[in-house]
């Protein structure tokens, strides 16, 4: 259906006699209506079925006796077929009030045999004129019901967006919460970290000074080992406290240069010797993986810190990998340790500020919770990735994406 | 003369042990150890000791709930604990004493101090 121009002109007369209804069709043919003729009830209907859904009928000329079902049943029906239909009644004088019943049953109007043509003419442009009009309407009424749907969708799209904003912003105050429990977490666990060294200083100091006299040189001495320790835990407690601040504070200050992973590996490896009897850190930096451009100092730390976490949480005995290999665009190290696992649920959470695993706290493991922060800011620093795998009794994988900066060594002219 | 006094020094940092062991011992008193919270409440039954010095942040079961089964089991009830702790809070104190210590000691601590507590809790027993 088109219900612009032109086709507010399809007619269909029902009328059993033919001389009339011929005549009428070609007398509105003439007119420029589109006009069909059929003789029975059963006909007409059947042709207002066959148009297809919301074809557009501007008006059913009706006789009201037909041979085979009365007039006022075939608008009635045709109604039913399509409600927009304009239905005129033809009646003869005797089926006035027949007419005049069809009108309430929503017949446009009633036209009383013999008609003159101009009369018939008259009624039909009316009729056109009102089922143009009512077209109209329903056309507008559909485009607003669209436009209504479409606004409402975008009320529902915008009112997503906003519960998706919404969200976020709890997600993001609950993170600014935790970063901010986490931060006096940290102060009260830096001061138990602080104050269990100088705990132990203080009272082996004390214990020497009160019991002077009594000791033997083997208590002093061990006495005098055990606060020198302490005190070097202390030490380290306050660098990375340090680096973390600078960090925090400054961001990280780069220097490029060109150099070999394979001796940096060894003595980094070679730093770490103190740190445990019996875990071993073998080191595996195949030939096309030694050379790499970056900051020496801060890989250097990166891989002080992971490794020195994978010692410390190996058992003794265990081995510790660091292996290299050439990467696009890079070197990736990775360092193995044969320790218990990280579960699933806490991977991302350990390069969290002062986050430290339960398992660690509970195994007594020495830290500040500080050592990944700082080893992934660094990462992060370099343009590097720092990936971990894990499986649960077999130890953990940190793997270290170090992007190789030959391209800035040139832009910064060598520097 | 009594048998000497037994003292539980429940704490996973070995060196504190030593420490109060060191000074404990001198002046009379029997040392036992337990490395965690678990531990500790299993020997305040089979030891029986006198008192109980106890960490609070240790691994398995911390300071507050060993306190707490050491408080509620009849056989145990009695021993006084004495709750060490470098977390030093009013909130952290309250905790220690609803779980049932008898005082709490804030690191760090001077060692002549915590013997004097010791000395006074097994006079008084509380």
């Amino acid at each position: 259906m088109t219900a612009e121009g032109g086709d507010y002109n399809r007619l269909l007369i029902i009328d059993d006699d033919p001389a009339l209804g011929k005549t009428l069709q070609i007398l509105l043919r003439r007119a420029g209506f589109q006009v069909e003729w059929v003789a029975t009830g059963g006909e007409g209907i059947r042709f207002i079925e066959s148009r297809a859904p919301g074809e557009f009928l501007t008006g059913i000329l009706i006789d009201v006796r037909l041979p085979d079902m009365n007039g006022l049943e075939v608008l009635r029906t045709a109604k039913k077929i399509n409600p927009d239909a304009g239905a005129i009644m033809m009646t003869g004088h005797a089926d006035l009030e027949t007419a005049l019943g069809a009108l309430n049953e929503g017949a446009f109007a009633y036209i009383q045999k013999p008609y003159s043509p101009a009369e018939v003419q008259s009624v039909i442009l009316r009729l056109a004129e009102k089922q143009k009009l009512l077209h109209e309407n329903r056309r507008l009424l559909q485009k607003l019901t669209e436009v209504n749907a479409e606004l409402e969708s975008r009320v529902q799209e915008r009112t997503k967006d906003l519960q998706a904003a919404n969200l976020k912003l709890a997600a993001t105050i609950e993170r600014l919460q935790e970063a901010g429990a986490a931060k006096s977490d940290f102060i009260s666990m830096i001061s138990h970290e602080l104050r269990t060294p100088l705990t132990v200083m203080i009272g082996f100091t004390r214990t020497c000074v009160l019991q002077f006299e009594k000791l033997g040189k083997a208590d002093l001495l061990h006495y005098l080992e055990i606060i020198e320790a302490q005190g070097q835990i202390l030490n380290r407690l306050i660098e990375s406290i340090l680096d973390f601040s600078v960090i925090q504070r400054k961001g990280v200050e780069l220097r490029y240069e060109k150099f070999d992973l394979q001796s940096l590996a060894a003595s980094v490896v070679e730093g770490l010797s103190h740190m445990k009897d019996g875990a071993r850190i073998e080191t595996l930096v195949p030939d096309e993986a030694r050379e790499i451009v970056s900051d020496r100092e801060r890989v250097r730390q990166i891989l002080t810190n992971l490794l020195a976490n994978a010692v410390k949480y190996s058992p003794s005995g265990k081995e510790v990998a660091l292996s290299c290999r050439r990467a696009e665009a890079g070197v990736e190290i990775s360092v193995k340790d044969g320790g218990p696992g990280i579960p699933e649920d806490i991977r991302e959470k350990i390069f969290e500020p002062f986050y430290r695993a339960k398992d660690a706290i509970a195994m007594k493991t020495p830290g500040t919770g500080l050592g990944l922060t700082i080893t992934k800011a660094l990462v992060d620093a370099l343009g590097g990735k720092l990936g971990l795998e894990s499986e649960m009794g077999s130890g953990s994988t940190f793997i270290f994406f170090c992007p190789d900066q030959a391209g800035k060594l040139k832009e910064d002219g060598g520097r | 003369m009594a048998a000497a006094k037994k003292i539980l020094v429940v704490d996973d940092e070995k060196f504190l042990v030593e420490l109060l062991a060191v000074n404990l011992a001198p002046e009379g008193f029997a040392v036992v150890a337990a490395p965690d919270g678990e531990s500790g409440v299993e020997k305040s039954l089979s030891e029986s000791p006198d008192l109980i010095l106890m960490d609070l942040r240790m691994p398995r079961m911390d300071g507050y709930e060993a306190c707490r089964r050491i408080k509620s089991d009849p056989k145990t009830r009695h021993i006084p604990v004495l709750l060490i702790s470098a977390h030093s809070q009013r909130d952290d104190i309250k905790k220690g004493i609803e779980a049932g210590a008898a005082d709490y000691i804030r690191k760090p601590f001077d060692v002549a101090r915590v013997i004097e507590t010791v000395k006074k809790f097994l006079k008084n027993p509380a």
